[in-house]
């Protein structure tokens, strides 16, 4: 087994209309068994900037203390809110220090940009080599089920509640046919000035 | 050739070798041995089970591992009471960490009397040491099976779908219920006075 599975867990990115979508499970578990469920991967790091740290539970809230630092240093000093775009650039690098005994996380960020709006999204593997599609990215213990599900269900130019629609639909049809993802689900939806958070009703088993 | 086959002279004389049909008699008392003799039971068809079953679970002809991986993890429980046996089980199948069905049937239906179960996996056993006592009413006794079934689902990955609850006594089983999972799970909560977030 992975250590990558050792926790559980899945995480979903989609652009939109000027609007992007995140959206995580809750579980926390140590391999079969269910600890906690509410344990949410997803972070939101600026006023429309977001980060999902699925992987092992313990790289998760390191890499997020990590990151925090260093975005608050950043802000600190350039007296601005970071891009997100920048703000992979920084993960990227964060992952990259530790080439050779990394962090067992996958992450996905998702956000508009503070100054031209646009919807961003990214995945980088777990040494920070970033992707950054023009639709969706997903990452956790059933990718896989997560890129079936987006490739049926995104199209382009959703609505922000399209768009909720299709992400909740897509994450809890694809934790459903993995044993260590689901027990609830977060779903945020960011608008320029506007961040909705929903929590989705899902199996418990 | 033909002209035999035009004739049916088949039908009428048996043209096939003594030898053959001493096999074909062999092969129906090798394929129905222990109706003759019901305490048989029929060998490997290759010698010394240990050592060639293992070699199915380690590495094939390029040294390459196999992995085989069994289903771990379903749980199912019984027990005996004053109105007879509760028997419950859930309904995931799993293969590795992915979810292959929700609705299986984990119980077999062998006759009016007889149910058939592989035992595997106890989380149950919590809820069911604290509710069993010999004297439960049917009712009681139903609802404790799948309570510690729901519960084992919850806790347990490999765990879930449909509760499907049995019930046997001196008339033979019952089919008590099949419920899924999701929805007990939601009543449970209900019942508790939580609303789920």
């Amino acid at each position: 087994m992975s250590i990558l599975a050792y926790n559980g867990g899945a995480v979903v990115a989609m652009k939109g209309q000027d609007c992007v979508a995140i959206a995580t499970d809750k579980r926390y578990g140590i391999q079969a068994q269910t600890v906690s469920t509410n344990f949410p991967k997803v972070y939101q790091m600026g006023p429309t900037l977001f980060v999902g740290l699925p992987g092992l539970a313990t790289d998760t809230q390191t890499v997020f203390q990590r990151l925090k630092f260093r975005m608050n240093l950043y802000e600190l000093k350039e007296n601005r809110t970071m891009k997100p775009k920048t703000f992979a650039a920084m993960l990227s690098n964060l992952l990259y220090e530790k080439r050779f005994g990394p962090y067992f996380i996958e992450p996905v960020i998702a956000g508009l940009d503070p100054y031209d709006n646009q919807p961003y999204v990214c995945n980088m593997d777990l040494i920070g080599c970033p992707n950054e599609p023009e639709d969706f990215v997903v990452s956790g213990t059933c990718s896989e089920q997560l890129y079936g599900m987006c490739e049926a269900l995104w199209e382009p130019n959703l609505k922000p509640d399209e768009l909720f629609e299709t992400i909740s639909q897509a994450l809890v049809n694809a934790a459903d046919r993995d044993a260590i993802s689901g027990w609830g689900a977060v779903v945020y939806i960011i608008e320029k000035d506007k961040i909705t958070e929903k929590h989705v009703k899902t199996r418990m088993d | 050739m033909a002209l035999v086959d035009l004739c049916r002279l088949d039908e009428k004389i048996n043209l096939k070798p003594a030898s053959s049909i001493a096999s074909l008699e062999n092969d129906v008392i090798g394929y129905s041995q222990n109706f003759i003799n019901s305490a048989q039971l029929a060998s490997p068809p290759f010698a010394n089970p240990i050592e060639t079953l293992a070699q199915f679970n380690s590495k094939d002809e390029t040294g390459k591992d196999i992995k085989i991986q069994f289903d771990h993890g379903t749980t199912t429980l019984g027990f005996r009471y004053k109105g007879g046996v509760l028997l419950a089980v859930d309904s995931r199948a799993t293969g590795g960490q992915f979810i292959g069905s929700q609705t299986m049937k984990k119980i077999v239906e062998i006759n009016d009397y007889l149910l058939g179960c592989t035992t595997i996996l106890f989380y149950a056993f919590g809820v069911l040491d604290s509710g069993y006592n010999w004297d439960l009413t049917d009712e009681e006794a139903q609802e404790l099976g799948r309570r510690a079934i729901y519960h084992a689902t919850h806790r347990d990955a490999y765990s879930g779908g449909i509760i499907r609850v049995y019930h046997i006594s001196d008339k033979g089983w019952v089919n008590i219920s099949n419920e899924d999972c999701s929805e007990l799970h939601y009543k449970y909560q209900e019942q508790k006075g939580l609303k789920d977030e």
